[in-house]
């Protein structure tokens, strides 16, 4: 009995392990009282909480045609691979999360290290340093080295923006929640890993907040009614500080994705075989 | 015997939560076979220290004799550093032994399986550990 029970308390405590790994250690973080922080202040390296899902939600909302049309242009690499069993058995999954195939033999723009663009790179999973200034906050992100800039001085947002791939973002204080609105994001680039689409006319909308000094609160809400019949809400996204972490430099080099992809990725997927 | 059978499938259950692959950045995940663990011995030709994956290279030969140049794919130098990894690991000349899982096209390329230790010139460099982003 003894054996048994310590049997079960070890196979919990190994299942368990992933969860610890995935609130970052702080399971307890909800009872303990939070060392005091500045509301107003998000300045701080900052990386999204484990086990998150990569996208605003996992199922996105009904496409108009012309959304449809793009979206079926994509060919993307992640989730379950297309026309498998393990496809298949998931039928209740939104298509975006069954029609995987290898890079290889796929079109994500990342595949050549072209920018990820917003909102896809908040879902990459690498870290953001934010660093506050009196007319704008300034994310600095770690992987491919890019930088936001959203306008905290007042200024509209441009009426007829020219397509950039981060676009353009301003952004306000709603009590203790920064608001953050960007438009003009390149429509070439893909809202997440599993090729769901944005138009030239998405409007985006972010809420920040600061939970406690560790814990910051994302909601988004994707508008574009070019491509979904209704606004996309996203699910609560967290950010953890990492007070220990330093942003690296993270570049997506053309010349090392090209040799990764003649020597690696390409014969992975059985294009120029060796 | 029968409680022994239901607390090895307790055991295995969490062990295979625990060692679940998530591989990420760039879909590499879908290229491999993750049913056929395949150990391999061979002799380090190359190893890139590089975005978007590092990389290594290795020749092994095979039950004729002849030499097949292997590439095993892993994370980010980023993500390995943070595992304690270094760009000085592995040199040319090197003999490992490690586990990868090969490309479902059937071509000499794998992604290296991290549940697996990685020995090399007979010490182990790399410990078992999780098939993690």
């Amino acid at each position: 009995m003894r054996i048994r029970v310590s049997f079960v308390t070890l196979a919990l405590a190994l299942l368990s392990l992933p969860l610890a790994a995935q609130r970052g250690g702080r399971g307890n973080a909800a009872a303990a009282p939070s060392p005091p922080h500045d509301p107003h202040d998000l300045t701080g390296i900052w990386n999204l909480a484990g086990g998150t899902d990569l996208s605003l939600s996992r199922t996105p909302p009904p496409l108009t045609p012309e959304g449809q049309r793009k979206f079926d242009l994509n060919k993307p690499s992640y989730g379950r691979e297309l026309g498998s069993a393990d496809a298949a058995a998931h039928p209740e999954e939104h298509i975006s999360r069954r029609r995987g195939v290898p890079p290889a033999l796929g079109n994500d723009p990342i595949g050549d290290c072209n920018p990820l663009g917003w909102p896809r790179l908040f879902f990459f999973g690498r870290p953001v340093e934010i660093v506050q200034l009196p007319d704008r906050v300034v994310q600095f992100w770690e992987w491919t080295h890019v930088w936001r800039t959203i306008w905290t001085d007042g200024r509209q947002l441009p009426k007829d923006p020219d397509p950039r791939w981060y676009g353009y973002s301003v952004g306000r204080w709603e009590g203790d929640t920064f608001v953050v609105e960007t438009v003009g994001v390149d429509d070439r680039t893909w809202v997440n890993h599993f090729g769901d689409v944005h138009s030239d006319e998405m409007h985006l909308t972010e809420r920040w907040r600061r939970l406690d000094r560790d814990n910051m609160e994302v909601t988004m809400v994707m508008d574009d009614p070019k491509f979904y019949t209704r606004p996309w809400t996203s699910e609560k996204k967290i950010w953890r500080l990492q007070p220990k972490r330093e942003i690296r430099e993270e570049f997506c080099a053309p010349i090392d994705e090209q040799s990764f992809n003649q020597r690696t990725r390409n014969p992975a997927g059985g294009l120029n075989k060796k | 015997m029968k409680t022994n059978v239901a607390l090895l499938v307790l055991f295995a259950i969490a062990l295979a939560v625990v060692s679940t692959p998530v591989f990420g950045h760039h879909g590499t995940n879908i290229s491999y076979d993750h049913s056929k663990p395949t150990t391999l011995k061979g002799t380090v030709t190359e190893f890139v220290w590089r975005n978007p994956h590092a990389q290594l290279y290795f020749d092994v030969k095979d039950e004729s004799g002849n030499i097949v140049h292997w590439a095993g794919e892993l994370n980010s130098p980023g993500v390995l550093t943070g595992q304690g990894w270094t760009r000085k690991m592995f040199v040319p000349g090197d003999e490992v032994t490690l586990s990868v899982f090969p490309s479902k096209a059937g071509t000499p390329v794998g992604v290296v399986d991290r549940s697996k230790p990685i020995v090399s010139n007979g010490k182990e460099v790399v410990p078992a550990g999780r098939n993690v982003d």
